[in-house]
């Protein structure tokens, strides 16, 4: 068990890791034109000027309060409507095509058009929203019908209260998927929140820095700027992931 | 406990029509029946699980139910499952602690009182759900096929642990099973029911007499 472990947490990510690696080394090698394929070493020395720069953070905490903001919004609203949904079905008819037709928007599209509508401040906020809620209703809808109904009907038999049903059966048998859910969703949203504020040119962001790189042709600094994306949307999860871990004990 | 006048209908099959059945006190009435004929819906019906038309005298009554699957919360330890159904009845949290002790002793388990039900064996599991209907302070006990599936020693074990809660706590017990031995070792009352909820034999158990259950025992093969 233990080494299966081993395996699957260590030494599997890092020949995941040590095989990215190694194919931009090669094709950096191969191209050798920095202003394309820039070299690791390129990337790595720009990445650390970055954390030297106070524009850096202030770009950082700008998009991480959009993403937060927006991710907070269609997380409240998805969960109340999932919940009312549950005791109201017509509820979930009502939303049901609305949810399918808000998730076949493409994403540019959606972007391109709350840019118009918007200012470029606001725009990311509606677009993180529009794009994760859905995702987040319908899985939080389906993990609350999903509740198994034999548990159901044995509370009911023994006459427990609506309170003690909702804290020790609905919350913790819905909990799992509920952060599953949470987890991919916020990194999903950091992406979609960075790709607006490309496009919106939003003021102290990671896109526009990104923006300001390709720019300038900076490539190796615009990979940087990708390194960090993947940083945060990493720590991100693993936030996620920890509170999981620590809530759902029944689990291990 | 009384029913009267009991119809159950699922769309156009009629499960029970005008359906009475009287059920003796602190006694195990057993329910014998083939699938379908509708030993489980009678159950759902006392406990209120399910619409009827039709009286019952236990309306507020509470209930323990012991199902075939044991329909423990899995994110609740043994303990916590047994607290679960006591919460909603009105006992300090001193006495609901002690109830838990006292059960968990009885049922061989309190040394795994803190273990989770993925933790356990499913005999283990069959076990807290036989503490939990005897913790819960109701009269009336249902039980649908709480042995089915458990191998022939494992079975032993779990009827003498139901043996020994049921003689320390008697409660007005309705077995449903479709096992007629079983039936012929727990029951006092041995009811067989055929389709529609007619009943094909009402038999009380006044003794253990050999050649009595011997004579039973063939009835009941031929009904069934």
């Amino acid at each position: 068990m233990k080494t299966n472990k081993l395996y699957k947490n260590i030494i599997y990510p890092v020949i995941s890791l040590g095989l990215l690696i190694l194919i931009w080394f090669v094709t950096a090698k191969v191209v050798d034109i920095e202003l394309i394929i820039p070299s690791i070493s390129a990337t790595v020395k720009e990445f650390f000027a970055l954390l030297g720069q106070k524009q850096f953070y202030s770009a950082i905490l700008g998009t991480l309060n959009r993403t937060l903001i927006s991710f907070l919004l269609a997380f409240i609203m998805a969960i109340a409507l999932a919940i009312i949904s549950a005791f109201l079905p017509f509820l979930n008819k009502l939303l049901s095509p609305i949810v399918t037709v808000v998730r076949a928007i493409p994403t540019m599209s959606l972007i391109l058009l709350t840019i118009i509508w918007l200012n470029p401040q606001t725009s990311p906020l509606l677009i993180g929203f529009v794009i994760v809620f859905p995702i987040m209703y319908s899985s939080f809808y389906t993990a609350i019908i999903s509740v198994d109904n034999d548990l159901i009907q044995m509370s009911k038999a023994y006459n427990v209260s609506k309170k003690d049903m909702v804290l020790s059966l609905y919350l913790p048998n819905i909990a799992p998927s509920f952060f599953d859910t949470v987890r991919s969703t916020i990194s999903l949203n950091l992406k979609i929140i960075i790709s607006a504020e490309v496009l919106a040119q939003t003021k102290i962001s990671m896109g526009v820095m990104m923006q300001m790189s390709k720019a300038y042709l900076e490539t190796a600094q615009l990979l940087a700027w990708t390194l960090v994306a993947i940083i945060l949307s990493y720590l991100l999860e693993i936030i996620v992931y920890s509170i999981k871990k620590a809530t759902i004990r029944w689990e291990k | 406990m009384k029913l009267t006048s009991i119809t159950k209908r699922y769309d156009d099959n009629t499960v029970f029509d005008n359906f009475n059945l009287t059920i003796q006190d602190n006694k195990i009435t057993c329910i014998l029946g083939k699938s379908g004929c509708g030993k489980t819906t009678l159950l759902n019906i006392i406990a209120h699980l399910t619409d009827y038309q039709g009286k019952t005298d236990v309306e507020n009554e509470k209930i323990s139910y012991i199902f075939q699957n044991q329909r423990l919360l899995n994110n609740l330890t043994v303990a916590g499952n047994l607290r679960y159904v006591l919460k909603n009845c009105n006992f300090s949290s001193n006495e609901i602690e002690e109830k838990i002790n006292d059960i968990l002793k009885l049922v061989k388990l309190k040394e795994n009182k803190h273990m989770y039900p993925k933790q356990l064996s499913g005999g283990m599991a069959q076990r807290v759900s036989l503490a939990r209907a005897f913790v819960y302070p109701s009269k009336i006990l249902l039980m649908d096929e709480p042995f089915k599936g458990l191998d022939i020693s494992l079975k032993k074990h779990i009827i003498k642990i139901f043996q020994d809660l049921f003689n320390n706590d008697k409660k007005t017990t309705i077995f449903v099973t479709h096992d007629i031995e079983e039936a012929l070792l727990l029951a006092d009352r041995i009811i067989v029911l055929g389709d529609g909820g007619i009943i094909l034999l009402d038999k009380e158990l006044e003794s253990r007499d050999d050649a009595l259950i011997s004579n039973l025992r063939r009835n009941i093969y031929k009904i069934m």
